[in-house]
């Protein structure tokens, strides 16, 4: 059912031919190089401690119809000279939307997003990731879908028909981060007979009260997170394969907002053939003032070790700090139990009104023996990227 | 319907009215700067809507400049503060980034932030109103709507700012939590447009003027300045405002300012 991903852009293709001008747009985004280095033990043969890559973000919204309507083209391109399974074209919006009064139909390839927490985004389920080493941790493959608002008084009711499952990439140094065996993602397996074909569905609500933002959403299809198998290759090496659950999870959000503390809560339960399991990520965050906020959450996952993240008992403690030239960001998880620490520090410059320079350090503390099926193998990654707006 | 005759009574007592009051008033500083700040509000409100094209430059005391450029939608509602969306042009790296503002006559504003990098909206602590808006000189009190009730007010003198004759009136606000112990404005005695405001800090010394530059008056009704530039005397810091494109009336309405709808705001 790759067909399914395809009709989707050819529509929006199509469509935009036949927009009618004049119209209001223009292409905003940006090119980034990016280059990274991994100190640490090496592991696997052949792998490199380093990496490299040159992206394109470009976004443009076409809209007529007296903006009633829109188109929005968001490609993004990222070219690895070293590592061709890196290298990826993929829309974040390849989408049409119209509005009339009340309601909002959107169709097409798009990105959302879920969600209060800073520390790890336990509800954001409805596009798939690619784990990297940078940022957030990692970025999200457009979603084919179709998406109904209606806003009300007592809020806003979402429907998603999600048309099309992407299966999540394990390329580069991130997509092997948390387990010395490599990810044979190609030979994935899915629970559903229709393999990426599933009709998945969501509905979502949210509102807003006072100093109070709520959401309740409830998802029901392929999940986003595969499960790992122990398998073998064709050369008859070990590798984990990927496996593709069907799930239903009900989540709900929660902020409350008053004067500068920020108290955030998100928590999801998630029923499998394989069973159940709960996650939750909340705290507070504490501002200072508009450029300068520090935040303690906690992160869980009643997996535990099975879990397919390391975040599963953690604590979370994080600054960010605003400049006019710039921000500096700074988080560290520390594990409860084992005592395993993870620290991510990012400061972005900007050199020009066009040109922004962000330095990147991860490190990571402990003993990965202590949790050997997440622990990061590298000690440290240090990440430099510079973007080019354009 | 009023007959003609009528009409022409009501004029004259009218006429009478208003003559009577202002020679006793005069005497009463306090009446006398409400009334200028009254006809000063009253002469500025009914606009319902504004949509301008912002340029911020904030210079430091060595004179190092940063610039952003946002647009500016703003409407009035009725019984609560104004719905404000503030979308950044520049820099580049910012751009897309908006900032959607909830007003209240009392209590702290709701504000909302859209972070396209991310595709992500974030409920964020709402400045307090004494904090600086975006590093500025600009507390965001200062930009604010100035709703008479946030003041008390005194008339100080008949003055002139740049040769043009003004109206001088003290005014402390009411709030506890605003940074300052009194303003003084000057408005122009016709048309009662803010020529300059002088800021005194908590410890009553002057702590910023603001000085309003190139009035230009739109929809024949409201006049609204170029240039303004906030000096900070205590740091040597300085922010001007320039405002173009200034649209009256475009027709915006409370749907236009939904959090969900911040990813899509031109």
């Amino acid at each position: 059912m790759k067909h399914a991903l395809l009709w989707l852009p050819l529509l929006v293709t199509t469509t935009l031919g036949r927009v009618p001008v004049p119209l209001e747009a223009q292409w905003r985004g940006a090119v980034v190089v990016e280059g990274r280095a991994f100190s640490g033990a090496a592991h696997g043969v052949g792998v490199s401690r380093y990496e490299t890559a040159v992206a394109f973000r470009l976004e443009r919204t076409v809209d007529w119809d007296r903006g009633r309507q829109f188109l929005t083209v968001a490609p993004f391109f990222r070219w690895d000279p070293v590592d061709p399974n890196r290298t990826r074209l993929d829309f974040r919006d390849l989408s049409w939307q119209g509005r009339w009064r009340d309601w909002e139909l959107a169709v097409g390839m798009r990105e959302l997003f879920w969600g209060v927490a800073e520390s790890r985004h336990v509800i954001d389920v409805l596009n798939q990731r690619e784990v990297v080493a940078g940022a957030e941790g990692y970025v999200k493959l457009g979603q084919p879908m179709v998406h109904l608002t209606w806003t009300r008084r007592w809020g806003v009711v979402e429907a998603f028909l999600l048309t099309g499952f992407r299966t999540r990439p394990f390329a580069g140094q991130a997509g092997r981060l948390w387990s010395p065996l490599p990810v044979d993602a190609d030979d994935a397996t899915f629970e559903s007979a229709a393999e990426t074909g599933h009709l998945d569905a969501a509905v979502r609500w949210t509102h807003t009260v006072g100093a109070w933002d709520i959401g309740l959403a409830h998802f029901r299809g392929t999940s986003r997170e595969p499960r790992f198998v122990l398998g073998g290759n064709g050369l008859g090496q070990a590798v984990w394969v990927p496996h593709y659950d069907l799930i239903r999870r009900t989540s709900v959000d929660l902020q409350l907002t008053t004067g500068r503390w920020l108290w955030k809560l998100e928590g999801a339960r998630q029923t499998a053939a394989a069973g159940r399991h709960s996650a939750l990520a909340g705290g507070v965050e504490y501002a200072f003032a508009d450029y300068l906020s520090v935040l303690a959450e906690y992160v869980y996952d009643s997996r535990g070790d099975r879990a397919t993240t390391s975040l599963q008992d953690d604590v979370y403690l994080g600054a960010r700090l605003l400049t006019q030239d710039g921000a500096i960001s700074a988080g560290g998880y520390i594990d409860r139990k084992t005592g395993n620490r993870f620290l991510n520090i990012q400061a972005t410059r900007r050199l020009t009104d066009a040109f922004t320079a962000t330095l990147e350090v991860w490190v990571f503390g402990g003993a990965s023996g202590r949790e050997p099926r997440h622990a990061p193998r590298r000690d440290t990654t240090l990440g430099l990227r510079v973007s080019r707006f354009l | 319907m009023v007959s003609p005759l009528r009409s022409r009574w009501w004029t004259v007592l009218a006429i009478v009215g208003t003559c009577v009051p202002l020679t006793v008033v005069a005497q009463d500083p306090e009446v006398r700067g409400l009334e200028i700040a009254a006809e000063a509000d009253r002469r500025d409100s009914g606009y319902r809507d504004i949509t301008a094209e912002l340029t911020m430059t904030l210079r430091s005391r060595n004179g190092r400049e940063h610039t952003r450029v946002m647009r500016i939608k703003t409407l009035e509602v009725e019984g609560d503060g104004n719905r404000t969306i503030l979308v950044f042009d520049q820099p580049r790296d910012l751009e897309g980034t908006a900032l959607l503002t909830l007003g209240h006559p009392t209590g702290a504003d709701d504000q909302w932030l859209y972070l396209p990098a991310l595709r992500r909206v974030k409920r964020i602590a709402s400045g307090n109103q004494a904090s600086s808006f975006m590093g500025s000189e600009f507390a965001y009190e200062d930009i604010g709507s100035q709703e008479l009730g946030k003041y008390t007010y005194r008339f100080l003198q008949n003055d002139s700012v740049a040769g043009r004759s003004a109206l001088a009136v003290e005014r402390i606000p009411t709030d506890p939590k605003s940074g300052y112990a009194r303003q003084v404005v000057w408005f122009d005695s016709e048309e009662y447009r803010v020529l300059k405001i002088d800021y005194y800090d908590r410890s009553n010394a002057l702590l910023k003027s603001l000085e309003l530059r190139g009035y230009r008056r739109y929809a024949e009704a409201y006049w609204r300045p170029d240039e303004m530039r906030m000096v900070n005397h205590q740091t040597g810091k300085s922010t001007t405002l320039r405002w173009r494109d200034y649209r009256f009336g475009v027709g915006l309405r409370e749907g236009d300012f939904d959090r969900n709808r911040l990813s899509r705001v031109r």
